[in-house]
């Protein structure tokens, strides 16, 4: 007997007011298909915008394997790493907000591009252009923040290759590029660093095609790789903080978020391995009824965070959300406790030398 | 009453004052300064615990005190190489040893004024308790660029010396980063920050050969007696 009409027999996730979210806000869940399961052992990479820290931050307090490469020196506590910014993605790459930005930061760690843009200046120290703000009080000379990206390009070779699952957070389709080679920085020269040269940068704001054809070729650079490799792409609920385009920036922000939107669709169901994650669903939907933004209308606040890091955990591997701590930021921990051992022996020593110098002479 | 000082100019310190009152000692001549090693005053200062108790001296007839503290701090990294090899900054830049773990300057230069607090915050203490005196800083002597004479003269450091020697250009690094810390931290106090006096330096920095203590990182009598010239500027300032 065919159906009365094509609807019938649908889950119930289809329908709008067969959600339980509309009573109970934190009973929304809209996963649906997860092609794939991690486990504690995978090795997880993440990167993109500002949201993405707190998928970072997430993985390291449930227990998974947040696979950092790019960590500080053992004699180095948590809170100074985090100061300096280890620990918040694979390698300290900052905040990725752009398609663009990811397919030029793959190329530039491989040396297949590089930039005409090697450093900017700000109150007589050095910034890196594509990470502005990634080390506190600069770098100290030119050579210094080239032995930095030396290192920092070498853990990011390593988090691609050796990752079993990259989640990215894709975040904005506004940046600037310097016109001499196409280079997209994440923040406009002149903010964190550089000087602002209108003849040099310009503005440009990623279209869908330009966007899709971005992420697609970075999946597809990663694959060449890493094949095993496994993809979750999100989009970030956080609106722009502002935007260059002569709107509104809420207007800017939903068509922003509508390209991220459409193209991180589309390349989802164009690979094997790879799923849309709905954070940007989980936050903005009328069943939360907005009480996932913080005061400014903008940062998304803990609850809302936990809310989609619940989710993500249950879906992914049916784990559990852990405490609400920080976690410690990874260092090269099968040596940490011979370097505090060592730290330790040396400061001994070096109260016995204050000590037997009395006693000593020559 | 532990201790009563009768000159106008106190010197007190750690471990490296001992050059300052071996020379004295040499010379017969006090140059109008008492030295006052807190390693050896645990009336004033307990080592092991860091804790500094100054309610029983007495420095009613003192003009000028000249502080001496945590001098061997960048010893702790610059002499002996860590478990994990470092590299500071753009330090080995040129040679690139790949199995040196990279510190950015500035994220050494905060655990440097992090771990010196305790100790930088004794001179504080000193300021709050006798706020009517003329302060100084004196910075302790630079490193020693020959690693022959760190391995003949070890010291406490012999059972580590198969972990080998920190190159001695990153012992300067770590040397400078510490000067870096002292100068901010005394430019916030209006302490005047002394550097060792030029005369005991080579060209790069390094501590002269006729300076060296029979250990890896003091001063001599010889160094506390450019000392004694250096700071006699300041006995005069009653």
């Amino acid at each position: 007997m065919s159906k009365r009409h094509p609807y019938v027999g649908l889950p119930d996730f289809q329908f709008w007011k067969k959600e339980k979210g509309i009573k109970n806000s934190q009973d929304f869940d809209p996963v649906t298909d997860i092609p794939f399961q991690i486990n504690k052992q995978d090795k997880i990479v993440t990167a993109g915008s500002c949201f993405a820290q707190h998928v970072a931050r997430y993985l390291n307090m449930s227990g998974f394997n947040h696979f950092i490469t790019e960590k500080p020196h053992p004699i180095f506590d948590s809170e100074l790493a985090s100061k300096h910014n280890y620990g918040l993605f694979a390698a300290r790459y900052g905040n990725i907000y752009t398609a663009r930005q990811l397919k030029q930061l793959l190329l530039r760690s491989f040396n297949e591009f590089l930039p005409h843009e090697k450093a900017w200046t700000k109150s007589g120290y050095f910034v890196d252009p594509f990470r502005p703000q990634i080390q506190p009080q600069g770098f100290s000379s030119l050579l210094e923040l080239e032995q930095d990206r030396k290192y920092h390009y070498a853990s990011i070779r390593k988090a691609i290759t050796e990752m079993s699952v990259f989640v990215f957070t894709l975040g904005l389709t506004e940046a600037w590029e310097d016109s001499r080679d196409g280079s997209v920085v994440p923040l406009s020269p002149g903010i964190a660093g550089g000087t602002y040269d209108e003849d040099v940068y310009k503005f440009v704001n990623f279209s869908l095609s330009q966007t899709r054809a971005d992420l697609e070729f970075s999946l597809n650079y990663i694959r060449k790789l890493n094949p095993s490799v496994k993809f979750i792409i999100t989009v970030s609920p956080v609106p722009l903080n502002a935007t260059f385009e002569t709107k509104h920036v809420f207007v800017s922000t939903t068509y922003s978020k509508s390209i991220l939107r459409v193209a991180a669709e589309e390349v989802a169901n164009t690979f094997e391995d790879c799923v849309y994650f709905p954070s940007y669903e989980i936050i903005t939907s009328p069943y939360v009824r907005g009480k996932y933004f913080a005061e400014d209308c903008r940062q998304v606040n803990e609850v809302g965070v936990a809310h989609v890091m619940k989710l993500f955990l249950k879906h992914f591997g049916d784990f559990k959300l852990v405490d609400s701590s920080q976690g410690d930021v990874d260092t090269i921990s099968d040596v940490k406790s011979e370097v505090d051992n060592y730290m330790k022996e040396m400061e001994e020593v070096i109260d016995v030398l204050c000590d037997e110098e009395i006693i000593s002479n020559n | 009453m532990n201790l009563k000082i009768s000159t106008d100019t106190l010197i007190i310190g750690m471990s490296h004052v001992e050059a300052i009152i071996k020379a004295q000692n040499i010379s017969n001549d006090d140059f109008g300064i008492t030295v006052v090693n807190l390693n050896s005053s645990p009336e004033i200062f307990v080592l092991k615990e860091r804790k500094l108790s100054l309610q029983g001296i007495d420095l009613e007839e003192v003009s000028n005190i000249i502080l001496s503290l945590g001098g061997n701090f960048h010893n702790m990294f610059g002499l002996i190489e860590n478990p994990v090899k470092f590299t500071v900054g753009d330090f080995d830049a040129t040679n690139q040893d790949s199995e040196r773990h990279f510190i950015p300057h500035n994220m050494m230069v905060d655990y440097f004024s992090f771990r010196l607090q305790p100790i930088l915050s004794h001179m504080k203490e000193f300021k709050k308790h006798f706020p009517d005196k003329n302060y100084v800083c004196l910075f302790p002597p630079p490193p020693i660029n020959d690693d022959n004479h760190i391995r003949q003269f070890p010291g406490i450091f012999r059972p580590r010396l198969k972990n080998g020697i920190v190159p001695k250009e990153l012992r300067m690094r770590l040397y400078k980063i510490q000067e870096t810390v002292y100068s901010k931290f005394c430019d916030s106090l209006n302490i005047e920050l002394v550097l060792p006096p030029n005369s005991t330096m080579d060209g790069n920095g390094f501590l002269l050969k006729e300076f060296w203590n029979n250990d890896p990182t003091h001063g001599n009598q010889n160094y506390g007696r450019e000392l004694l010239t250096q700071l006699s500027k300041y006995t005069s300032k009653n």
